[in-house]
């Protein structure tokens, strides 16, 4: 008897516990958004900046540079950084009582100015042309790939030729890509990047991108082809898209759009 | 109690309600929940593209009163207007391409199909209308945001009276005139209507003479909701676009943002704003807001995974 006492006793009060939950969302049950991170010059020369844009103070904005997720013991990220240095740099936001935000990377690269005396490329789309000179200014597109910063191209090869300064040595280049698959813009299947030099012979180097084909974030990408020194006259950079979107997309079957804001040649 | 999230800045500032106007998902099943208004006898109406129920009605309380309408698969526009001591709606069909004028019970009153007069030898218009907004003389404007990019004015009786806007990067042009709504706050009566892909809100005369442009960087905007002296602004995504990212603007008489429910803080630079993104992963493509007698909001989402509407209490 006293047993059934006691339970009903801790029934009780276990539900009058229930009745005192709150209504609303609880802080303990939300999640952080990712922090809002920003580079002057993702392509920069000498240096650059990366601005921490949140202001709120209940929020730390931790992060590193080691390609390792930011913890709670990870440097504090200040007002901004400055970038001397190609990197990865990770950003995550912490608030007590509130879950941890996902990870934020920023790629800065550091790039010269190489001396080429021309440059050459497929017309893009009419829509998304904005002039030639977008590919070498060293200017990051944002997201939006309707801005003046972006070439878009709905061709199965793009070919972007550059002729250089005698003596120019060259590393290697990176195109500087989109991924935006809900817009149907797809990383390309391969680069190849072709020296020709002044003898009349060829040197080639490629990046296979498998994993065009599968579903993928929107993200920056960056196709980055590097090699020994090279005192070629011209360089080729060609690109390969898929030739038609895959079938687990709504555009399966049509031909995919690429991006691109920037052509570095190392 | 301590635990309770508080999103929002400054005199707005909100606790959440998730699981407000949860139904039984196998007998009033939502898909996208797309916009909600509240009528003149205080009730919340939601419009969603599933078939089963385009139309449900709720109490404050998010207890159902009643559902109506099958044939709108493609239900994303909702606007109230009340004429003549009457309520109406117009609701806008992206699937089928047309506006419909219905009265509370669901009786259609007027359908405003593609205008044809705008066809071509060799194409049709697009027409794919996203919005309304109703005048006080009954004209009604149609916001064709997902086609011709173009508003259409037509009369009370849906005559086709004339149209602005179009494609493009000018000034008086769109990419997305998702939205539209008559700003009364200073007296003259001006059209705001969406300019989602730029990220802003645009000015007109009723006439649709382009006069001035709000910049609010980082909110892909839906409909401009007026109300009081302030703007209430839905934002399907913020930031860079990313995926299940969104919050809510509300602006000052002046078209200030002073408040970001699910955003960060605010920051002026001047007179220009910063670019905004989300602060808590609270929202997830909001797609309207619903500002009640109480001041309290009520946010349909797109692309939620079916859920129902979320009510905001204002603390």
């Amino acid at each position: 008897m006293r047993y059934i006492f006691v339970i009903l006793i801790l029934a009780f009060w276990g539900c009058n516990k229930v009745t005192q939950q709150s209504m609303y969302v609880q802080k303990s049950n939300t999640t952080l958004s990712p922090p809002s991170i920003s580079v002057d010059e993702a392509f920069f020369n000498i240096q650059t900046l990366i601005r921490v844009n949140d202001v709120d103070p209940k929020i730390n904005i931790r992060y590193t540079i080691d390609e390792t997720e930011p913890t709670q013991n990870s440097p504090l990220a200040k007002k901004h950084i400055i970038v001397s240095e190609t990197g990865i740099y990770k950003f995550k936001a912490f608030q007590k009582e509130i879950k941890s935000s996902n990870t934020v990377s920023i790629e800065t690269i550091e790039a010269r100015k190489v001396n080429w005396i021309g440059l050459e490329s497929n017309d893009p789309n009419e829509t998304y042309n904005s002039g030639i000179s977008v590919l070498t200014d060293h200017k990051k597109g944002d997201w939006n790939f309707r801005s003046d910063e972006w070439y878009g191209y709905q061709d199965s090869i793009v070919q972007f030729s550059f002729i250089l300064e005698e003596g120019e040595v060259v590393n290697g280049a990176v195109v500087s890509t989109m991924i935006d698959q809900n817009s149907w813009i797809f990383s390309p299947e391969n680069v190849r990047l072709t020296y020709h030099f002044e003898d009349g012979h060829k040197e080639k180097h490629e990046l296979s991108i498998p994993d065009c084909i599968v579903q993928s974030k929107k993200q920056m990408n960056y196709l980055k082809i590097t090699t020994p020194p090279r005192y070629p006259k011209k360089i080729d950079i060609t690109v390969y898209n898929m030739l038609s979107i895959p079938d687990w997309h709504s555009g399966k079957g049509l031909k995919p759009w690429l991006f691109v804001d920037e052509i570095l040649v190392l | 109690m301590d635990d309770d999230l508080i999103i929002g800045h400054g005199d707005f500032k909100y606790k959440v309600i998730s699981d407000w106007g949860n139904l039984d998902k196998l007998t009033n099943p939502v898909t996208d929940c797309h916009e909600m208004v509240q009528d003149s006898k205080g009730r919340i109406i939601l419009l969603t593209n599933n078939t089963k129920n385009n139309v449900i009605i709720y109490n404050k309380d998010g207890k159902l009163i009643e559902t109506w309408g099958n044939k709108y698969p493609g239900a994303h526009g909702l606007t109230i207007k009340n004429e003549g001591g009457e309520d109406f709606l117009y609701i806008t069909d992206i699937k089928k391409s047309f506006v419909v004028k219905t009265s509370l019970s669901g009786r259609q009153i007027l359908k405003i199909n593609r205008p044809e007069e705008f066809d071509t030898e060799d194409k049709k218009l697009n027409f794919v209308p996203t919005e309304t907004a109703i005048a006080e003389n009954g004209d009604i404007y149609v916001a064709d945001g997902y086609g011709s990019q173009y508003i259409y004015i037509y009369d009370q009786k849906g005559q086709l009276k004339s149209r602005f806007g179009g494609p493009g990067k000018e000034d008086g042009q769109f990419y997305n005139c998702h939205g539209v709504a008559i700003d009364e706050r200073q007296g003259t009566p001006r059209i705001l209507v969406t300019a989602r892909e730029k990220n802003q809100l645009k000015y007109f005369t009723t006439s649709g003479e382009f006069e001035s442009t709000i910049e609010l960087p980082g909110a892909y905007i839906c409909r401009p909701v007026i109300r009081g002296e302030n703007i209430y602004l839905a934002t399907i995504w913020s930031g860079d676009k990313g995926d299940n990212t969104g919050f809510i603007s509300i602006l000052d008489k002046d078209n200030k943002l002073v408040s970001a429910p699910g955003g960060k803080i605010p920051q002026y630079e001047g007179s220009k704003l910063k670019k905004m993104t989300q602060a808590y992963q609270v929202f997830k493509h909001p797609h309207d807001v619903c500002v009640d007698d109480d001041e309290n909001l009520y946010v349909p989402q797109w692309n939620a995974g079916q859920v129902y509407p979320m009510k905001l209490i204002r603390v």
